[in-house]
């Protein structure tokens, strides 16, 4: 694929910024909303293993 | 039919959804990542460009998926509110905590690229006269009305219930809300922009299926992600979250 | 159950007449941001007279919210609502009266003043029956849906702005049609098909909300 090929395609018929804008906001969304997701999960294991070993430790002291 | 009332009973387990429900959520979560970037791409490159709109057209591909997901979703916040207050199912009220945040991005992120598509199709950003537009806003302030009453209920269990009649209330309301609204844009038909019927060729409407079936796996596993975590929380003193915290392959 | 119903009407209509700033003041109120939107508006008669319609019904809404806010909040302290549910575990008919009284005291008000707000705005006479009509159908929708919101909030300290939250979005349709019958009396048209809707709603909404009520009212007192 030219160059001029893929710039021509970017500008998507002088309507690129429009187009461009609606995509790139919905990746950031989606893509904040699966990291989000992930990690309240990760950070909900971790919590529960920190509490776990935490009383771990008081009982064998 | 045993079945049936089998896996009923066993999703109102915590536990075993956590368990059964992992592999959907590797699943949900590829399926969703495969499919949305397939139909946005081919949206993108290789469907033709819209003989009227041109290629704003393109916006087409996500944001009608978006608005789709944002209202199926409220759809499932009332059944759950509804199966939580019949049935007095724990897990239907998981469900509700893990769809509203969902929900609320996908209607904001909705009213957005509509207003980007609406720019260069119809020379503005916002138009209260189209009843689409102005009934997902309304979507928005219902969405906004249920996270604000969970934060507002220190107790747990009232929170969730109130919330359930509040989502019944809104799921019965919402198509008054839209009937009265697209009732009141008809009265303004002289400033109104409508969207013409079109009758999309297979080039066209297959990469917004592709995107539709993407955007709901991706509804299921953030759904079923987050209802993950919740039940982590709710459960974080029970012997079997302390065993599955403890074994090493899940840190 | 109308023993109960009865008994309930006797009950609100009495505290209602020991209470009467409780019921004047949303009123005073709704007066006062009705000068508000006039002095705002220029007083010019043809500007007032154009805003007039949807600027009653919206300042109407928000008066109700004011009045809604409290409705449930006096009888959760006291004890009452309790006794209520020791009675029934699912006190429609007590509640229907609380709702009905709870219209008569800011629904049916508004529409009694309605004529006299229309002409504030400059509404022409012509216009003032078919205003009060429209209040008279759908004021009841507005108390009945309200309540709902109000049922769920009682338990919460400050439940003013997440009240209208709840709310204001599924009054919409009312503020939809509302509108309308005013906007078309002033253009000389008949109401149309927006008056019956106002009076569906208000019918469903009675014939709803009591159930939808009881049960917001249990959640909160089990809180």
């Amino acid at each position: 694929m030219s160059v001029e090929a893929f710039s021509e395609w970017a500008s998507m018929g002088r309507h690129g910024l429009y187009v461009w804008l609606a995509y790139g906001s919905s990746f950031v969304t989606l893509l904040l909303l699966v990291i989000g997701t992930r990690m309240a999960f990760r950070r909900a294991l971790r919590d529960i293993a920190a509490d776990v070993a935490a009383e771990q430790e008081n009982e064998s002291q | 039919m045993g079945w049936i009332t089998t896996t009923w009973h066993r999703l109102g387990s915590p536990r075993w959804f956590y368990g059964m429900m992992a592999p959907w959520q590797t699943g949900f979560g590829i399926a969703a990542l495969v499919l949305l970037a397939v139909g946005s791409v081919w949206g993108l490159v290789w469907a033709p460009a819209d003989y009227q709109q041109g290629d704003s057209f393109r916006i087409i591909y996500i944001h009608v998926p978006t608005v789709i997901v944002a209202q199926s979703a409220y759809m499932t916040l009332g059944a759950a509110g509804l199966v939580l207050l019949v049935w007095r199912m724990k897990m239907a009220d998981v469900a509700m905590v893990a769809i509203v945040p969902f929900g609320m991005a996908m209607t904001a992120l909705g009213l957005f690229t509509g207003a980007v598509w609406g720019r260069p199709t119809w020379g503005t950003w916002w138009e209260w006269t189209d009843a689409r537009l102005v009934s997902t806003l309304i979507l928005l302030f219902l969405y906004f009305g249920l996270h604000a009453l969970r934060q507002a209920i220190p107790a747990a269990e009232s929170a969730a219930r109130a919330c359930a009649v509040l989502a019944i209330a809104g799921l019965v309301n919402i198509p008054i809300i839209k009937y009265s609204v697209e009732w009141w844009t008809t009265l303004h038909q002289g400033s109104t922009f409508s969207m013409r019927r079109i009758n999309m060729p297979a080039v066209m409407y297959l990469p917004l299926l592709v995107n539709v079936i993407g955007m709901y796996c991706l509804f299921g596993y953030v759904m079923i992600a987050r209802m993950r975590t919740e039940i982590l929380r709710r459960e974080r003193d029970t012997s079997w979250v302390v065993e599955l915290v403890r074994r090493p392959d899940v840190r | 159950m109308s023993g109960a119903l009865g008994g309930q009407i006797r009950r609100e209509l009495l505290l209602l007449a020991r209470s009467r700033t409780d019921v004047l003041n949303p009123l005073v109120f709704l007066f006062l941001t009705v000068l508000l939107f006039a002095l705002a508006l220029d007083g010019r008669p043809e500007n007032l007279r154009a805003h007039a319609a949807g600027v009653l019904w919206a300042l109407v809404l928000l008066t109700n919210m004011l009045a809604l806010d409290g409705m449930f909040r006096r009888d959760y302290d006291d004890g009452s609502l309790e006794q209520m549910f020791l009675i029934t575990q699912s006190p429609v008919a007590p509640v229907l009266g609380k709702l009905l009284v709870q219209w008569l005291a800011t629904g049916a008000l508004i529409t009694l003043c309605s004529p006299l707000l229309g002409l504030a705005l400059n509404l022409p006479a012509k216009v003032l029956p078919m205003l009060f009509l429209a209040f008279l159908a759908g004021s009841p929708a507005v108390s009945f849906i309200g309540a709902i919101g109000a049922s769920v909030t009682v338990g919460i300290r400050r439940s003013g702005a997440i009240l209208g939250l709840l709310v204001l979005p599924m009054l919409i349709p009312v503020l939809i049609f509302g509108v309308s019958v005013v906007n078309r009396a002033l253009d000389g048209d008949p109401p149309g098909p927006a008056i019956y809707w106002l009076a569906a709603l208000s019918v469903a909404s009675i014939m709803a909300a009591p159930f939808a009520v009881s049960a917001g009212l249990k959640v909160s007192l089990e809180q």
